[in-house]
């Protein structure tokens, strides 16, 4: 990171009063991406190599004062194969002060709830997007004022969330995509669509059970989903009803959120549970909205050195439950089982592997295995491979084809 | 004979704890110890951590630590990592306490997520060095039991008092620390760890110490030796500042989202 000092103030003072000094920092995330399909797309139009480039600046101001502060961080991939994951976001251009117990952020910005690993079921602030990466941890930046406040009895945080991002689908040529191409043009429950303002709140307390840290959180949203219900269009082509299209439709939602999370010595217990209550019961073409009630839950137990050396070995297990059932939700019914290898070395290599089992449909699971290193003190490199199994009855069964291996390098500068 | 089985048995059982009886010599300079670094309120350091492997090769780490003394309880630190670049804004939290295991968290900056290390984790490397988590926590009497084992010359033309702490802990990696205290300043100039099958694990020495507030000492150097696997760890202070006006509500989950 390049410090400028911006204030003359601070050259005249000359050096040892560092900390009230207003400085610019900037640093910038490059990468470039690979991906090999290993079979051909199950659908017209889609590639079996697809190469990208990112670009990720950062730059960041802290007030003399030292308690306030604005971020600014677009981000930019450009897609050789497919024009729909050529997209450009602000991640984050956030303006946030601080004083004592009190926090104000107010523009655009990530929030992450959750403490589960296969699953994030009441991270709810952000849009997925999607076209960056399947699982659903890249976000886009969303407009919110946030307001946090430390007290004895827990953190408060409370959230207004004017404008609503739509989620990322990839184009024609892409992979990991439906059959019908998923529409621009979304449809929204609410009369005022994007303009929604939407209301979040969240509660967080560190407690103790037989003198082991338990950690709570419980949470609220009102507004528009950010999961979308995908409605087909259908024309009359040649007589016949043909689907052409999938639309995106909004529905405004109320949901309430927890997780729970239990530390007694190498355990790491964990729990996820969400209520949605949809305002909407039907929508056109018939397509019935069910209310969800999901939970994901499980444990990491983590080994130190059990090799004898200095690397670690995480074991995680977590069950995945959602009331909608496999025509809803591929996280239905499904049990995850992983594997976290840390070196601990000097390049901070990790390797992560697992399985997703889905236990209605025993022929659907997905394997990952995701490993990265840092090859100099500014170049890192990820290698991700993901297998997909599917009966054609399940929802994974629109991934059957698109096993992938994918390599990324990226440079910090 | 069964009499005398019992006996033998029953002497086993004893000796350890007539070994530890010290007349309370180790806890006094313990407390003593402690008691010589009360008072110092708050402080913020900028430092490099130079890994080295078993040839020779080296990979900095530059971070910056705030800590914050809690008068009843273990302080709070917060360690915020500038470079690599890579893991720049990552930020790891500890809350040490002196009678139950330390909280821990790391803040992963690219997810905006914040994860608890589980409490058996502490006696993990942290960061890739060859300091354990627990290592990085604040000393605090009642984690340990102590034995005053002697008074011999140490570094610098010093005298120490070298004091056997045995930590209460179970899911330390440590059986035992042998440290060296000098008894002009009560400064721990070096320990030495024992892993859990109570061989020799790693060397700690610190130097270049400075006074501030006219009180309170602190090591700039710190050497990190493991002698079970060739490598080492040195931790740089280039600078620390007293009284900087933190407060406890900058060591919290919230404050940990917004370190850097």
């Amino acid at each position: 990171m390049k410090k400028l000092i911006l204030t003359a103030s601070a050259l005249l003072a000359g050096a040892g009063t560092s900390p009230l000094v207003s400085a610019l920092d900037w640093s910038l995330e490059a990468g470039i991406e690979g991906r090999r399909f290993l079979e051909s797309g199950a659908y017209s139009g889609q590639v079996d190599d697809q190469w990208s480039l990112t670009l990720q600046p950062e730059v960041v101001w802290d007030a003399e004062s030292g308690n306030g502060r604005f971020t600014f961080v677009p981000f930019y991939r450009k897609d050789f194969a497919d024009n729909e994951r050529t997209h450009g976001d602000i991640r984050e251009a956030m303006f946030m002060t601080w004083n004592g117990p009190w926090e104000l952020r107010a523009g655009i910005g990530k929030v992450f709830w959750g403490v589960t690993e296969s699953l994030h079921l009441v991270d709810v602030i952000n849009q997925t997007d999607y076209v960056e990466a399947i699982d659903g941890d890249q976000k886009l930046g969303q407009p919110m004022i946030q307001g946090i406040w430390l007290s004895d009895v827990g953190t408060w945080e409370a959230f207004v969330l004017p404008g609503f991002r739509e989620r990322t689908f990839p184009g024609e040529a892409g992979r990991y995509r439906t059959e019908l191409l998923v529409s621009d043009d979304a449809e929204y429950q609410a009369d005022e669509e994007q303009q929604h303002v939407d209301l979040a709140a969240r509660w967080s307390y560190v407690s103790e059970l037989n003198g082991y840290p338990l950690d709570l959180t419980a949470s609220v949203f009102r507004g528009t989903s950010r999961d979308p219900l995908l409605v087909p269009q259908v024309e009359v082509v040649n007589s016949v009803l043909t689907p052409t299209e999938l639309v995106p439709y909004y529905a405004m939602q109320n949901q309430i959120g927890s997780t729970i999370q239990f530390a007694p010595e190498g355990w790491l217990l964990k729990a996820e549970l969400l209520y949605r209550d949809y305002q909407i019961d039907t929508l056109p073409g018939v397509i019935e909205v069910k209310d969800q009630t999901a939970a994901v839950g499980g444990f990491e137990y983590t080994l130190v050195g059990p090799f004898g050396d200095a690397a670690d070995l995480g074991l995680l297990a977590e069950y995945q439950y959602d009331s909608r059932g496999a025509d809803y939700s591929d996280a239905q019914n499904d049990l995850f089982l992983g594997t976290r290898y840390v070196f601990n070395d000097m390049a901070s290599s990790e390797i992560l592997a697992g399985i997703t089992q889905d236990l209605d449909y025993t022929g659907t699971r997905l394997f990952l295995l995701e490993a990265n290193t840092r090859l100099n003190p500014s170049m890192t490199i990820d290698a991700t491979i993901t297998l997909v199994t599917a009966e054609e009855e399940s929802l994974a069964s629109i991934f059957r084809r698109d096993d992938t291996f994918e390599v990324a390098l990226n440079f910090f500068f | 004979m069964k009499l005398i089985t019992t006996l033998v048995t029953g002497l086993a059982l004893v000796a350890p704890f007539a070994i530890a009886d010290d007349g309370g010599r180790g806890l006094e300079i313990a407390k003593e110890r402690k008691a010589r670094d009360t008072g110092w309120g708050d402080s913020q350091a900028e430092m490099t951590m130079i890994l080295r492997n078993s040839q020779g090769e080296t990979s900095e780490r530059k971070m910056r630590l705030k800590n914050f003394e809690i008068q009843d309880d273990g302080d709070k630190g917060l360690t915020i990592f500038d470079e690599p670049k890579d893991v720049s804004g990552t930020a790891f939290l500890s809350f040490s306490h002196n009678t139950k295991p330390d909280d821990q968290w790391l803040y992963l900056p690219a997810l905006k997520r914040v994860k608890r290390i589980s409490s058996r984790n502490k006696s993990g490397p942290f960061m890739g060095s060859e300091f354990a988590y627990e290592d990085m926590g604040s000393f605090e009497p009642e984690k340990y039991e102590f034995t005053y084992l002697r008074d011999e010359p140490c570094a610098q033309d010093m005298t120490c008092h070298v004091v056997e702490s045995d930590p209460v802990d179970k899911f330390s990696g440590y059986t035992r620390q042998i440290s060296w205290i000098d008894t002009e300043h009560m400064r721990a100039v070096k320990t030495e760890y024992y892993d859990r099958k109570n061989t020799l694990l790693k060397t700690l020495e610190l130097s270049e110490w400075k006074l501030y507030k006219d009180k309170f000492w602190r090591a700039h150097k710190l050497d990190m030796q493991n002698h079970q696997n060739g490598k080492s760890t040195t931790i740089i202070t280039h600078s620390i500042e007293f009284d900087t006006g933190l407060s406890e509500s900058d060591f919290s989950q919230a404050s940990l989202k917004r370190a850097r």
